[in-house]
């Protein structure tokens, strides 16, 4: 059984360049998320903005002449906050038993 | 132990003398979102992001009339990430006060979330979804 809202969310992930987005679980690097024409390579684009060797960082992308690395993505956090919700009592209370053996006297 | 996300302590005790003990409370002038490098807890502030591209207070942000418990953000944000990857955890929401207050806060969803040098962290509208439980159904036991 999932509780509402406790799905694992992906993160949105777009393309500064042409838009292209895609959707990650990975959130330590949303930048493999979107593979589009502006990078095709299959890379950490995170990385590769950040090491540009001509020295843009993540600044790189259309436009950059001779930019020979990845273009910067958005990354769209999201963010739930419930308050009194049973499962985040049952989460915060580890205690509280979730489930019952009732044997009949 | 995992802390249940929302109300600031101090501003949950002031809501729940304003409906039982009619006194007044509000926030002040506007509400703005503040990005966190940890996670922060009822009684305890998060470590607010300190880098390029962000800066420090937050920014304003607009909220939708409640309907049915519940509220999301009308307006949008971004930050464009200017030093080193960041690591995002938790949101607070304060108002603008001249000595803000703080009123809720969460943590991001799948946080950690890195964000490199370049990249940009958006929040779109109904990117912050706000709710209260109104009932929930519990068991009591008694043991005999």
């Amino acid at each position: 059984m999932t509780l509402p809202g406790f799905d694992p969310e992906p993160l949105r992930v777009s393309c500064l360049g042409c838009g292209a987005e895609g959707w990650t679980f990975d959130y330590q690097h949303p930048g493999r998320a979107v593979e589009c024409g502006c990078c095709p390579e299959p890379h950490d684009h995170d990385a590769h903005a950040a090491s540009c060797p001509r020295g843009h960082g993540g600044d790189c992308g259309l436009g950059v002449p001779g930019c020979a690395v990845c273009r910067p993505v958005v990354i769209e956090g999201k963010a739930h906050l419930r308050l009194l919700d049973p499962a985040d009592l049952l989460d915060a209370n580890p205690e509280i038993p979730q489930s019952l053996d009732v044997t009949e006297v | 132990m995992t802390e249940i996300a929302c109300f600031d302590q101090a501003q949950a005790g002031a809501i729940l003398n304003a409906v039982l003990r009619q006194s007044s409370t509000a926030s002040t002038t506007g509400i703005k979102l503040r990005l966190g490098t940890s996670a922060p807890t009822a009684t305890g502030n998060m470590t607010e992001l300190s880098s390029s591209g962000y800066t420090t207070g937050g920014t304003v942000m607009t909220f939708n009339a409640a309907s049915a418990a519940a509220t999301s953000n009308s307006s949008s944000a971004s930050w464009t990430n200017g030093g080193t990857t960041w690591s995002l955890v938790g949101l607070e929401l304060w108002d603008e006060a001249g000595s803000p207050v703080r009123w809720m806060f969460g943590s991001w969803t799948g946080q950690p979330i890195s964000i490199a040098n370049g990249n940009v962290f958006q929040v779109s509208s109904a990117g912050v979804a706000i709710s209260l439980q109104l009932s929930g159904t519990w068991v009591s036991v008694c043991y005999a």
